[in-house]
Formats: structure tokens, C-alpha cells, sequence
């Protein structure tokens, strides 16, 4: 890669807003709550599956500070989704604000809003709903089986693009590809694999849980602030289900605390719209850490089967997966996180055949939906354990597996054009790929020359090492869309309107270093502003790692043809050619060293002086690719053969994210997303009764790692150059997660012989293993 | 509906105080020590929030560790930070030293006490089983005097003591570790800090020229009550410590304990694993 001379981007400047959050000043939802605003509480379902035979609401409505009520029988039934994604949607129209059937032991009843959250509490309990319980279906095997219970029998339910959707069978989406022949190359390979894996469900556990908050204003418009990564699909989707115009809603997203994907989903916005439009009072609902486990959205549980082959010189012949997913109640991203269980995965590794089929089935329990790493997390779990499998079969090093198969710059896979989100994809050659860098510089910080075989090791405590390989995209080609506009003001400052939405990850300092040096200014004379569906311009918002990448393409636009402005400007009052100006520092200077002058002096020319005209851009971009990042990641692993317990001594990422716009931040996002994953992977998870209850809705027994647990990490950065990225950038955001399962189980087996193929690794799993070798 | 704010929380002047007010059923509150179990519970309505609520925080009877003729006595609102500090019981009762230090993270460490974690009769409290080993006291005091209580006769049943509604504990007495024993305590958790135990357990054992002279262990989470184990302790005496020892004792260990499946665990691992700890514990 040539060396880029950057001033702006790649540098760890100051995060905009770090200040003030570090502060504590007032910047999220409920900051803003007015002094008349209703508290709403909702009522929910204690079964996982019945009819509401009648629903009597009139005691709660007339409690004293109870300003209104919302059941189905009250509030317009319009067949959606929430699963906040471009229109149309790819996800099944298959929920309503309020429905006459529940389908999960905390799906949505009722709501109410009052003066207090002690009366709204108290009329969710006064309300009296008689239900006619049905069968519940929770597991995939149970959803599939003949004769097994119709969750989605309603007859609006309805795919509204062409794909598969099948709910008379609890088939919420369905997809697939083939390359080749797999069955065939399976038949007469020396080495072959088929093994099942399962990875489970887990949630995101944002800092700041759901919180909405709506009122009409003074023009008789909606105005909902609102805890999402979707501005601009929420207010759609929030008028779509109140059935009120688009034009009626504004929809602003202030300080976030977290969404990691749950936030895509437009929850609350329409109840809460709802209760608003109804009292003509300001309404507020913040969800319960409860809530969010169980009323929230999930990660997807998989089952999957791998089936790999090689030939006789250990060349991968062939690559086959199958991967069941539950969406629980409601087909939120069902298609889409199935779909890119392939589509983020099989691209990884170059065989001739390449078979994939991705089905997402409806259960009675906790509805999944998109959550970093997005299927890809699921599918490298079981792709990348059974590499390492199949590596040990051939008697070859994992590493140098990997290294020999993985895709390269140049490189196209028939995965990309054949899989798409809701239709065929897009062909892409890969343009920047630091993998092999990655793989390499991983290995040295593991020190992975000195990994020995398990069998050899003895001891209490066992260590072990493993690795995977990792890919993501960047946005979804053809079908996101993100834009930004720039004007410059009288001291030389600017403004930033995006619709992009900053979650705490920090995209608003991004992109104003992006603008920056586009323009020639430093990020601090760029005043952000995002989103608000009134005065930002559209984007689809923060998901499939593309706000870097797309709006940054965006922002730099605009930037361009501001500096073209600036510099027409600087022309004009210099007498020169703009051919013969250039920017540095926020000053024009004349290339022949005749003078200079600033950006004040521009803007102050432009606005006041003469032919006076305001300087500004907006601009808009669409992707045609979706470069991936990639890395490399490897767990070394202690397992106490005494408890089963395992210890993660130390994790290595190298991540090739094209040029990190933030070093920093995007070590962040890398450590960020490792911790996250290594809790997935040892001790998250979600724990039903035989009813379909959650019974461990609380930090007290859902645990997630704190600092003390974290183990030495070590995060490189591989910087490679992406022509198409704005100043050279990939995204960073969601391919860290898919690391530590694959990671971990593969250094589980190497401490201790023991293969996991069902995620999460506890200890008693590992004891299982042991037992078995003992027999 | 009543929230904790609506707590009446009484602050007593002195322990005669606090007795006085519990020996009235009018005046008698919820006895309150740091609040780590308490505050928890009645926020998440595991617990019902009662009228009253007296602290027992300031009280400075109740606090201090000494060393007596009896054993080490530690005041009940001794912390687990004071246990896991003081040179007094890091010598002479390690294994509880040692369970003090891993009882939550280091702020409910400050906070709290040895009392409120015996008296909230968790079968997963971290110290319980470091007690039952020294075969000590805890004393109760009511406004008529004071009653010693055997550790081993503490715990009646799951999250119950014998202590009655007029009394408070005020102190635990142990036994200090004799010469040529030791002590060892070990959590099975799911994560490093804040995380309720999935089996911890505690032993005091006497070795002399290899052979085992006396053996106290105790285990917590396999139970509705924290519980030692007397079959293996009879029969261990005498015995030589050996390779086959340790895989008698391991199958010994697992076969006396009759754990349940709940929400951090099964049965059958926290049989399997109670072996192996106990085994472990035995492990020099």
C-alpha cells in the first residue's frame, strides 16, 4: 500500500462528544424527558403461545393519572415488521402493534401511559385478559415437525418481496446456492467431514436498554426521540404502523448508549407514538434491564452442518452448509441473518463446490434479530471448528490450511453474486486483503510455534492455542444508501448533517474527519449533527457495518465539492485560477507563493462581500461492493482439568480494516467486539423452563464478562488501502464477534482433546468431554 | 405499591438498644447490616419490604476481631475488606481470609459483613463453609442475654438459621487453625468477580508424617444448607495420603453430596465437581 499522507484521518484525533458524556450531561432520551410527560408501562404475555379469549381494560382506564390504554382492539392492525431495514423489507410482515394471539412468554398485550410509573404499573395490573393457551413450539426440531403448531396462522402475514415463506410450516425464510457438486465431491474424497453444530441465543445487553420518548407538538406533529440506529426507517415504520403520514412524524436520535444491533429494531416507537398521539401528553418508556432480555431481540440460535472434502493433497475439494436459524416469535432479519450465514462466510475459502441453505424457522421464545456479526458469527463458529477438524484429519497445520485456501486480493467468489439480502447479490472482486499479514503477525504475538499437540500435555492446568479466520462486509451493495450535507459558516467552521447514526461508536468523530480532510480543515471546525429525519438528510442508518464506509463516502463527497467552492471563492478574491490554489490548514494559498487567505476570509467573502452565496454540498452514495475486512484471531486457553473451568490467558485480533479513519476507535471496536464474543462463548446464555419462561432475566444469572475477567489481549491493526473506501477504509464494527467461539473451542481441543461443538463452553461440557476420554 | 424508599430504617445508639427494639414485636425491624444481600433482594422483590429496617451498620459492639482463649472472635459487622486484611485471620483462619476475598467485587467487599452473610442462610454464601470447619461459635444476644450457638447447628434449613426474631448475631467465635494444619478454600464461579458460586467449598486438615490425623470440609451450593462432610471425615483419619487416597476421596466426596439443578448448574456436574474440589482442597 502506498503510504498516504493524512492529515486528519488515521489519526487518533479527539472523540467529539467525549466530554460531555464523560461529564454526565444531559444527552440521552430520558435526559429530555418534559416535566408533563407520561410515564408508559406494557403488559405481557405469561404464555408462550395462546389466544386472548377477551381483554376487559376499563379498570385500568379508570384509574385515577391513567391517560389511555392501548390493546388490539384499539389501535389499527397493519401487518409489519420491526425489523428496521430498507423498503421493502426483506424481514415478513408478520407483527401488529397489539394482536389478538401471543406467541412468547413476554410478547406485547397491552399498554399504558400515566402520570407515574407506580399508576402505569399498577393499571398493567388492573387489566384482565383471559387466554385460551395453545401448544407451545420451542426448538427448531420442535417447529419443524409434522403436524407441530402454527405459529404465524393470521392471514396478513406475508412476505413482501419474492422470496420463500412458508408459515403454515413455521418456515419464516428460506435460501439457498449451489456451485458444483458437493455430495459428489464428498463421495470420493480421502478427507471429509459432516458434523453438526449448535450456537446459541444470546442478547446484546446495551448499557442503556430501549427508551423511547414522543410528543405532538404544537403543529400537531409526532415528534419521537428515540434510543435507535434507524432514524429514518422508524419514522417510516412508526407511521406505517400508527397509520398516519410519513410528514406527521420527525423522528430525532440523540446520544446512545449502546445497540450492538438491538437498536435496529423499531420496538417502541409506534406504541409509544401511539399513546402520544392518543393523550396529547409528552410519553416516556424506558425498558427494564428484564424487558430487554426477554421483550428485546436476540441473536439468532443456529444449527448447522458443515460437510468439507479435500483431495489427496489436502486442497479443499468442497465446502457444504446448512444452517437452520430460530427467529423465535417474529421473522425480524429471519431471511437476512440466515442469508448472510453464508454469504459473510463462505467466500473465506476457494472450493470448487460450494453448497448452502439457510432456513429460519418460527418458535414460541424470544424473537431474534440483527446483532453484530449478523449470521456470520453463528456460521464462523461452525466453519472454522471444522477447518480445524479437518485440518487434523489431514495431518496438516491449521494455519497453513487456512493460509493456502483463503481468498486474496484480485480474487472473486461465486458466493457474493449468488447471495444478496432478499435477492441475488452482488459480484465483487476483492480489492484490499491483509489477511495473510493478519495470519501472520497473530501467530508471532501467540507464539504460536510453540503449540503442542494435546495428547502430549498432562497436568492439571492445560493450555492450548487455536485460531480462526475471519470475514465481514462493508454495507450491503445496491440497496444502502447514505448522504450528508456541509455548509460553511462565517468563521470558517462547518456543519455536518447526517442522517448516519452515532451509537456510541464513535461514527460522528469519523466522519468529521473525513470531512475534514476532504476540505482541508481540522475535525474540530466540523460541527456534527445527527440524525433527525427534519434537518439531517437520509441514511439508512447504523447496521451492516456501513456507516465508515458508506456515509464516509458520502462525507467526502460533500467535502470535495465544498473545497471546489472554497477554492472558487479564495479565486475570485485572489484573481487567481483555482488550478493555481491549493488548501493546507484551512487557508488558500496561491501555488506561486503570491499570498494566501483563510477560511474565514472565504466564508466572510461568500456570505457578505460579493456574489454572495452559501457554501455547501449535499451528496448522496450507493455501494456497488462490499469490501470485507478480515482478520485473524487466536485464543490461547487454560483449562483446568479438575473443574472443567476455562481461562482465557490471552487473545490476539489482527484486523485488516482498510485505513483506520480512528486508530483508536477502531481498536475499540476490535476489543469491544473480542469481549463481547468471549462471553458469548463462555457464559452467556439464555435459560427457558418447560413453559418458554427466561429464568435468567437479570446480570445476577446472565452473565457478561467485567474488566476483571479480561484477558491479555493484544489488537493489531493491519492497515491495507480499499479504492473504493473513503481515504482507504473498510468497516471495523461487527466482524470482531465472530472470533472468540471459533477461537476458543479450537484451543479448547488443543489444551485437552476435547471438541465443542455446542456453544457456550461451559465447564460442564468440558467435563463431559474428559469423561468421555476417560471411557 | 411499597418500594424500598419507603423503608422506615431506624438507627440504634448502642446494641442494648437495638435489642430492646427487638424484643418488641412494635419496635422490632428487619436487622440490616451492609445491605449487599438485602438492598438486592427487596429491589427485585425476591424479598418482601417490611415496615422497618434496623441498621446495625454503626454499631461499634459489634465490630472488631480479637483473639481469645476461645478462639478468634469477629464482631458481626466486620467486613469481608477487614477479614480479608487483617494479619489476625489471614494467620489464623485463612480459608476465610480467603473467602473474604472473593465474596462479590471490592466495593461489596466494603460493605459487607460476616453476619449478613451468614444470617442471609444462602447455601451459595462464600463464608459459610470456612466457618463450619473450625467447629466455632456464633452468639446471639436478645434484650434477656446471650446464647451460644454451635456453627454446626446454625443452619436449620434452606435460607433459615435458628436465631430468633428477637435476637441478633453479635459475633462468631473460631477455633484458630492448630499447629500443623492448614486450610484451603475454592469458588467454582462463572466469572472472575460478582458471580454466585456453582459449588465452593472449604477444608482444615491435620497431616502428620503423611498420614491424615483429622480432616474438617465443608461444602456450599450442594445443599439447601452449607454442609461437611462426616462420613469422609471418619473415615479418613488414620489413612495415608496417597494417589489412591485421593481417587477414594474424590468418589467418597461426590457420593455423600446430593446437589440440585438450578439456574447456574446441574446436579450432575456439582456432584462430579464437589469431588474434585474436596480432592483438590486435600491436594497440598
Amino acid at each position: 500500500m502506498a503510504k498516504k499522507n493524512f492529515k486528519v484521518v488515521n489519526q487518533p484525533v479527539k472523540k467529539l462528544d467525549a466530554l460531555p458524556l464523560a461529564l454526565g450531561k444531559p444527552l440521552f432520551v430520558a435526559d429530555f424527558k418534559p416535566a408533563d410527560a407520561l410515564y408508559a408501562k406494557l403488559l405481557w404475555s405469561p404464555h408462550a403461545h395462546a389466544i386472548i379469549k377477551s381483554i376487559d381494560i376499563s379498570a385500568a382506564e379508570k384509574m385515577p393519572g391513567v391517560h389511555c390504554v392501548l390493546y388490539h382492539g384499539n389501535v389499527p392492525r397493519i401487518a409489519h415488521t420491526t425489523a428496521g431495514q430498507g423498503f421493502p423489507e426483506p424481514s415478513p410482515y408478520d407483527t401488529f402493534m397489539f394482536d389478538r394471539k401471543v406467541r412468547y412468554v413476554g410478547d406485547r398485550v397491552a399498554a399504558v401511559a400515566a402520570e407515574t410509573p407506580e399508576i402505569a404499573e399498577a393499571a398493567v395490573k388492573a387489566i384482565k385478559v383471559e387466554y385460551e393457551r395453545l401448544e407451545p413450539v420451542l426448538s427448531i426440531e420442535a417447529a419443524l415437525k409434522e403436524g407441530s403448531p402454527v405459529i404465524h396462522d393470521e392471514p396478513e402475514a406475508r412476505a413482501v418481496i419474492p422470496v420463500p415463506y412458508e408459515p403454515k410450516k413455521n418456515i419464516a425464510a428460506r435460501v439457498g446456492m449451489d456451485v458444483g457438486n458437493v455430495e459428489q465431491a464428498m463421495a470420493g474424497a480421502p478427507y471429509k467431514l459432516d458434523n453438526s453444530y449448535y450456537i446459541h441465543m444470546a442478547q446484546h445487553c446495551p448499557i442503556e436498554p430501549h427508551v423511547t420518548m414522543a410528543h405532538v407538538n404544537a403543529e400537531g406533529r409526532l415528534v419521537i426521540r428515540t434510543s435507535t440506529q434507524v432514524p429514518f426507517h422508524a419514522r417510516r415504520i412508526a407511521a406505517q404502523t400508527m397509520d398516519i403520514p410519513v410528514q406527521q412524524v420527525r423522528v430525532i436520535k440523540p446520544r446512545i448508549g449502546g445497540g450492538f444491533g438491538a437498536k435496529q429494531e423499531v420496538l417502541l416507537e409506534d406504541v409509544v407514538g401511539m399513546l402520544a398521539w392518543r393523550s396529547r401528553r409528552p410519553v416516556l418508556l424506558m425498558y427494564t434491564r428484564e424487558e430487554e432480555f426477554v421483550s428485546s431481540r436476540t441473536r439468532h440460535p443456529e444449527r448447522i452442518r458443515v460437510r468439507l472434502a479435500a483431495d489427496p493433497e489436502g486442497t479443499l475439494t468442497a465446502v457444504g452448509l446448512d444452517c437452520i436459524s430460530n427467529t423465535g416469535a417474529y421473522g425480524a432479519h429471519a431471511l437476512t441473518v440466515v442469508c448472510n450465514s453464508g454469504s459473510k462466510v463462505l467466500p473465506l475459502y476457494r472450493a470448487p463446490n460450494v453448497h448452502f441453505t439457510g432456513t429460519a424457522v418460527y418458535t414460541n421464545l424470544p424473537v431474534g434479530g440483527a446483532y453484530r456479526g449478523y449470521g456470520a458469527t453463528q456460521a464462523a463458529f461452525a466453519v472454522e471448528s471444522a477447518v480445524d477438524e479437518l485440518a487434523e484429519q489431514i495431518g496438516v497445520d491449521p494455519l497453513v490450511l487456512r493460509s493456502n485456501h483463503h481468498i486474496r486480493s484480485g480474487e472473486t467468489s461465486p458466493v457474493f453474486a449468488a447471495l444478496g439480502e432478499g435477492k441475488a447479490g452482488v459480484e465483487q472482486a476483492i480489492g484490499s486483503c491483509g489477511l495473510d499479514k493478519c495470519i501472520r503477525l497473530g501467530a508471532k504475538a501467540i507464539g504460536w510455534k510453540k503449540r503442542g499437540d494435546w495428547r502430549k500435555k498432562k497436568g492439571r492446568y492445560r493450555r492450548g492455542i487455536g485460531m480462526c479466520c475471519l470475514m465481514q462486509g462493508s454495507s450491503i451493495p445496491e440497496i444502502d444508501m447514505g448522504a450528508a450535507s456541509l455548509k460553511m459558516n462565517e468563521d470558517g467552521s462547518f456543519n455536518l448533517l447526517m442522517g448516519a447514526t452515532d451509537l456510541g461508536t464513535g461514527s460522528d468523530t469519523v466522519l468529521a474527519q473525513i470531512a475534514a480532510e476532504a476540505i482541508g480543515t481540522t475535525s474540530d471546525k466540523i460541527l456534527v449533527y445527527s440524525s433527525d429525519t427534519d434537518m439531517t438528510p437520509f441514511d439508512v442508518g447504523a447496521y451492516a457495518s456501513s456507516t465508515t464506509y458508506l456515509t464516509g463516502n458520502a462525507v467526502l463527497d460533500a467535502g470535495l465539492k465544498i473545497k471546489k467552492q472554497i477554492l472558487g471563492v479564495a479565486a475570485e478574491m485572489m484573481e487567481k485560477k483555482p488550478a493555481d490554489l491549493e488548501i493546507r490548514d484551512a487557508q488558500v494559498f496561491a501555488r506561486d507563493g503570491s499570498g494566501s487567505v483563510t477560511f474565514q476570509d472565504v466564508a466572510l467573502h461568500s456570505l457578505y462581500a460579493a456574489n454572495q452565496f452559501q457554501i455547501a454540498a449535499i451528496s448522496s452514495h450507493i455501494s456497488h461492493k462490499s469490501p470485507p475486512p478480515f482478520a485473524a484471531h487466536f485464543a490461547e486457553v487454560e483449562v483446568d482439568t479438575e473443574t472443567g473451568l476455562i481461562r482465557v490467558v490471552k487473545y490476539v485480533a489482527a484486523t485488516d480494516c482498510g485505513t483506520a479513519i480512528h486508530p483508536k476507535l477502531a481498536e475499540g471496536q476490535v476489543e469491544g467486539a473480542v469481549m463481547n464474543g468471549i462471553c458469548y462463548a463462555l457464559t452467556e446464555q439464555y435459560l427457558f423452563n418447560s413453559a418458554g419462561r427466561m429464568l435468567n432475566d437479570s446480570f445476577l444469572h446472565y452473565k457478561i464478562y467485567s474488566m476483571r475477567d479480561k484477558p491479555e489481549m493484544v489488537t493489531i491493526l493491519v492497515p491495507t488501502y480499499e479504492k473504493t473506501g473513503p481515504f482507504g477504509a473498510k468497516s471495523v464494527s461487527e466482524i470482531g464477534i465472530n472470533g472468540p467461539c471459533p477461537a476458543i473451542a479450537n484451543a479448547i481441543y488443543n489444551a485437552v482433546g476435547v471438541r465443542l461443538r455446542e456453544a457456550p463452553f461451559t465447564p460442564e461440557k468440558i467435563w463431559r468431554g474428559l469423561q468421555q476420554h476417560n471411557a | 405499591m411499597r418500594t424500598v424508599e419507603d423503608i422506615e430504617i431506624r438507627f440504634p445508639g448502642s446494641l442494648a438498644e437495638a435489642l430492646a427494639w427487638q424484643a418488641d414485636e412494635k419496635t422490632r425491624g428487619r436487622p440490616l447490616a451492609g445491605g449487599t444481600d438485602l438492598m438486592v433482594q427487596w429491589e427485585s422483590g425476591v424479598a418482601a419490604i417490611p415496615e422497618r429496617a434496623v441498621s446495625l451498620w454503626g454499631l461499634k459492639e459489634l465490630k472488631g476481631i480479637r483473639e481469645t482463649p476461645r478462639g478468634i472472635e469477629i464482631g458481626a459487622m466486620t467486613t469481608h475488606t477487614e477479614l480479608r486484611s487483617s494479619p489476625l485471620v489471614r494467620e489464623k483462619l485463612p480459608a476465610l481470609a480467603a473467602a473474604a476475598a472473593t465474596v462479590g467485587g471490592r466495593q461489596i467487599q466494603n460493605r459487607g459483613t460476616i453476619a449478613g452473610n451468614v444470617a442471609n442462610a444462602s447455601p451459595a454464601g462464600d463464608l459459610a463453609p470456612t466457618l463450619l470447619i473450625t467447629d466455632g461459635l456464633a452468639t446471639a444476644a436478645s434484650a434477656s442475654g446471650r446464647r451460644d450457638i454451635p456453627l454446626a447447628k446454625l443452619f436449620t434449613g434452606y435460607r433459615k438459621l435458628d436465631v430468633r426474631a428477637d435476637e441478633l448475631l453479635v459475633s462468631f467465635t473460631l477455633p484458630a487453625l492448630p499447629a500443623g494444619a492448614r486450610e484451603k478454600f475454592h469458588k467454582i464461579g462463572t466469572r472472575a468477580a460478582q458471580a454466585i458460586s456453582k459449588v465452593m467449598g472449604a477444608c482444615r486438615v491435620r497431616v502428620q508424617n503423611g498420614t491424615i490425623v483429622s480432616l474438617a470440609v465443608s461444602l456450599g451450593s450442594v445443599a439447601p444448607v452449607p454442609v461437611r462432610l462426616p462420613e469422609l471425615e471418619q473415615w479418613i483419619a488414620g489413612r495415608r495420603v496417597d494417589l489412591n487416597l485421593l481417587e477414594e476421596v474424590e468418589r467418597r466426596a461426590s457420593a455423600e453430596v446430593h446437589p440440585i439443578d438450578d439456574i447456574r448448574s446441574t446436579a450432575t456436574y456439582r456432584k462430579w465437581v464437589s469431588g474434585r474440589l474436596v480432592r483438590a482442597l486435600l491436594e497440598a
